[in-house]
């Protein structure tokens, strides 16, 4: 019961601090606002699946980005994304959704990894081993996407 | 100052994306109790006990030469989740994009004594449908629908319906085709399902707000969904003749 309890807890204090780490890296992934809410509460339903079997004693970040990612690279919900089209944030003022969708427009240009790269690097501060340990890639090929990615935001 | 186009965009993605909300609770799924009411952890160990010594008594072994101990008995209760198979993780490696077993998802009535009770349909009075979210797609409208079982009992929605686009008054703006698709849904009290409704080429007078989806059970009964707003009439465009017929139709319901 005490095992219980305790994960219980460090279960929501995952959620409380960790949910916008978890959004953002959703939304760099796919680019897509209400895909990226959806991947983050399927994350932390995984987690919350998982809470037992987990080493709380380690970060529980890495554990939760590398469950988006997988969530997101999902082939059903990739096929999905494809055929359905992008929907618009729910709950955001109209200034703030018309702003998502020029940004949206431009980091569309992007590859999900490209886009998630740089997010994770410029925005996260996160180092590349760091970036690529989540992404399942080396700090080369990291290095490389993050180039790639700037040459093609400076040309939009 | 000068800042390249690239960071220019990355700030303002920065800005954009810290305007999202955190839902207000952690996300837990819905758990299914049953079985067993007044024991809890204790009264299934007891059971369980019991159970061991009626084998041994017999003389039957288990399935594999030997009477087990706890970790392949299935936990009586639906939301005791720490088993006896706890393995620390050191890496984040356990995640997949598949089915996770969860241990809020073991059939109830698994380790009851009595007979597994059959959930029968649910009565669509203990159902409630909101519509959620519309998008625009070229030509085509398409609502976000959760169904919620707001009784007491856990029941059965059959995946497919009829659906229907509505008006204020009731009136059928678009009306679809009854489903082939056989196949139904176990939902828990207060258990939610989702789905997507298209539509497309509403070529009618203009209807009475608001607009929403309404869907023909198969076993019989209508449940009309919660429009987004009182004054919500979004409607797929016309793209044929005036007066031609529409189209809609639903995605099974899922989890």
């Amino acid at each position: 019961m005490v095992i219980a309890e305790s994960t219980e807890i460090a279960y929501e204090r995952a959620f409380e601090e960790h949910w916008s780490d978890v959004f953002r890296f959703a939304l760099a992934w796919t680019n897509d606002w209400t895909a990226a809410e959806d991947l983050a509460q399927e994350a932390y339903l995984r987690l919350w699946n998982q809470r037992a079997r987990l080493d709380w004693n380690r970060p529980v970040l890495p554990w939760l980005l590398v469950t988006t990612r997988r969530l997101a690279t999902d082939r059903f919900r990739a096929l999905r994304r494809r055929l359905l089209p992008t929907p618009q944030p729910a709950g955001l003022d109209q200034a703030v959704q018309a702003r998502w969708l020029d940004v949206c427009a431009a980091m569309g240009e992007l590859s999900p990894l490209e886009r998630t790269a740089l997010v994770m690097t410029a925005v996260e501060g996160a180092t590349y081993e760091e970036a690529g340990r989540v992404l399942g890639t080396t700090a080369g090929a990291l290095r490389a996407a993050v180039s790639r990615a700037r040459t093609k935001l400076e040309a939009a | 100052m000068d800042r390249s186009r690239a960071n220019q965009i990355l700030e303002e993605w920065t800005a954009v994306a810290s305007a999202a909300r955190r839902p207000d609770a952690p996300p837990r799924p819905v758990v299914v109790r049953g079985g067993l009411p007044s024991a809890g952890l204790a009264g299934a160990g007891v059971f369980v006990v019991a159970l061991v010594i009626a084998v041994l008594w017999l003389g039957r072994p288990g399935p594999n030469g030997s009477v087990g101990g706890p970790s392949p008995v299935p936990s009586a209760s639906a939301t005791t989740a720490p088993s006896a198979t706890i393995a620390p993780s050191a890496t984040p490696a356990a995640p997949s994009a598949t089915a996770t077993p969860s241990a809020t998802t073991i059939p109830s009535a698994a380790m009851t004594p009595t007979p597994k009770p059959t959930i029968g349909p649910c009565d669509p009075a203990t159902l409630s449908a909101r519509i959620t979210l519309w998008e625009g797609a070229a030509g085509h409208r398409i609502a976000h629908v959760e169904l919620t079982n707001t009784g007491s009992v856990a029941c059965t929605v059959r995946v497919m319906a009829k659906p229907q686009l509505v008006d204020g008054r009731g009136s059928i703006l678009i009306d679809g085709t009854r489903p082939s698709t056989t196949g139904s849904l176990n939902v828990a009290p207060g258990g939610l399902l989702k789905t997507l409704v298209q539509d497309g080429n509403y070529c009618g007078p203009a209807p009475v707000p608001p607009v929403t989806v309404a869907f023909v059970l198969t076993g019989g009964g209508r449940i009309v969904a919660t429009p987004v707003s009182p004054t919500d009439a979004t409607l797929p465009p016309c793209n044929s003749a005036p007066g031609s017929a529409g189209d809609i139709e639903m995605q099974p319901w899922a989890r």
